[in-house]
């Protein structure tokens, strides 16, 4: 069964609320709540593996708090920060595989986030690529011509890679203009809320609820 | 290695419930009505603008900077933004950035965003735009950019850090002393690599002023290193920090002060005054060091370094 955006984005946002509203020294509570994007990583269509291993990718912000707390002798806490900030960030990455960017950014847009910011973001998502492989070609350009090292051929670069997203925003907004850009971008895929959806998000959000506060 | 860059997009987990409604609540009022002046003064050309710049600081953060001998870094983009599109829309542009990263490339929490946005959308824009709109006025534009660069990471910094210390009750002041001195270098590593950026734009774009005399961002860097070690000496703890914390625990502490130390307890001769031999110590230890990366850079191979 396929949720609405925008119930995933609510029930992950229900999720990691209550994750965090936990305070340090309740572990058992904590491993409790694992349990939840556990279970959601078995049954989901996703390398579970790679999930486990990409959210590993927060553990050196984590590792620098537990450190520090390990220091002052809480190891309880140090426990505590690890596990909590590994099992949101597991949270995220299955909602984020499972539902794309650009859905979730709809789903804020519909839930009530500006729809300007949402514009704006979905042009970052489209000309991330287009302006890295940019980058990318100057560096190796830099590089094949011995300046790697230049603090003004990289200054240069910069300025270059401006002047160009400059040109390129232009064009992009005479062609948009061509297609006839009124200032609002079509949605092809409007979304719909169904019945399903509301029983998931009270069924969800009961739980949590239920393993947050009454265990 | 854990960048700044890192430790600036604080992932979920890590702050309290608190923290996060109360940021959030900010963040989101902030937004908002950043979002309607933005949209208001902005024409229809210039929102494929605000992506592409958003892509730009995503890109722009592949170029390295040498930044001393065997260093680099690479921009952070809010002062750059804000210089070049005003503070409304690089705050919008910045929120775009911070949500994508955190949604596509894990960097930086969810809910967390909330901090997240507060501290380099909101606060480490303005905080770069009002110096340099101050500073401009008074004719002094590259300065009020370096200026205005270096208040946007340090304090940028600071706010994120406190926000982490107010939820876990980990930080010690010698700790903090340390981020301090930490953020400030990086602080000033910004503030050269937004001016040089903005040099190389401005001439490309031909409107270059007249360069001006002498390594003005060198002298800037150095004297702000020097105000913030300053400024260290009176803030400066008598607690033992982390580290001699540690020391004292493990007992290595005999051992260390078995070798005689040139200034022990970060303090020189004779002069009257704790201050003065401090504020001495860690002048001659500045100097110091900028001798020896000086002598590095100009021994190593520039291909080595």
């Amino acid at each position: 069964m396929q949720l609405d955006p925008r119930c995933s984005l609510l029930l992950l946002l229900g999720y990691l609320i209550a994750l965090a509203s936990i305070t340090p020294g309740h572990n058992l509570l904590l491993a409790l709540m694992c349990l939840l994007p556990i279970a959601l990583l078995l049954f989901s269509p996703v390398n579970k593996a790679d999930l486990l291993a990409q959210a590993a990718y927060v553990l050196p912000f984590s590792f620098a708090i537990a450190a520090v707390a390990l220091l002052r002798g809480n190891t309880a806490e140090a426990v505590f920060f690890l596990l909590r900030s590994y099992i949101s960030i597991l949270a995220v990455l299955i909602v984020t595989k499972l539902v794309s960017t650009l859905e979730l950014l709809r789903a804020m847009e519909r839930l009530g986030a500006p729809r300007f910011l949402i514009i704006v973001s979905e042009f970052l998502m489209r000309y991330l690529e287009v302006l890295r492989k940019e980058a990318d070609s100057m560096r190796l350009a830099a590089l094949c011509r011995g300046a790697a090292q230049s603090k003004l051929i990289a200054a240069s670069s910069l300025g270059m890679l401006f002047v160009r997203s400059l040109e390129r925003s232009t064009g992009i907004h005479n062609a948009m203009l061509a297609r006839g850009f009124n200032g609002r971008l079509p949605r092809l895929f409007p979304m719909h809320w169904r019945l399903s959806d509301s029983l998931a998000l009270c069924v969800g959000w009961a739980g949590i609820a239920a393993l947050r506060w009454t265990i | 290695m854990l960048t700044l860059k890192q430790f600036m997009h604080i992932p979920d987990g890590i702050l309290s419930a608190p923290i996060l409604a109360g940021f959030g609540a900010a963040s989101g009022l902030s937004v908002l009505y950043s979002a309607r002046k933005a949209e208001a003064s902005t024409q229809a050309h210039r929102i494929p603008l605000l992506g592409v710049l958003g892509a730009f600081v995503f890109a722009a953060q592949m170029v390295n900077f040498p930044v001393g001998p065997g260093a680099s870094g690479h921009l952070l983009g809010g002062a750059l933004l804000a210089a070049t599109i005003g503070p409304w829309a690089a705050s919008i542009t910045m929120t775009a950035i911070l949500l994508i990263q955190a949604l596509v490339f894990q960097d930086g929490g969810v809910l967390a965003l909330a901090c997240n946005v507060f501290n380099m959308a909101i606060l480490g824009v303005w905080v770069a735009w009002l110096p340099f709109q101050a500073i401009s006025k008074a004719g002094h534009r590259r300065l009020g950019l370096f200026v205005g660069a270096f208040l946007s990471v340090l304090l940028s910094a600071v706010m994120a850090l406190s926000q982490v210390a107010w939820s876990s009750g980990v930080m010690s002041q010698g700790l903090w002393i340390f981020c301090l001195g930490l953020f400030s270098i990086t602080g000033a590593i910004e503030g050269a690599i937004t001016l040089a950026a903005w040099e190389a734009i401005e001439r490309l774009e031909g409107s270059a002023a007249k360069r001006e005399q002498g390594n003005r961002v060198g002298a800037w860097i150095l004297a702000s290193s020097v105000v913030v070690m300053l400024a260290g000496v009176f803030f400066a703890s008598n607690s033992p920090d982390v580290l001699e914390f540690f020391q004292h625990q493990s007992g290595i502490t005999a051992t260390a002060s078995a070798y005689p130390a040139l200034m022990p307890d970060y303090q020189w001769g004779q002069l009257d005054g704790e201050w003065v031999r401090k504020s001495a110590a860690g002048v001659a230890g500045l100097i110091g060091v900028f001798l020896v990366s000086l002598a590095i850079s100009k021994l190593v191979p520039r291909g080595q370094q």
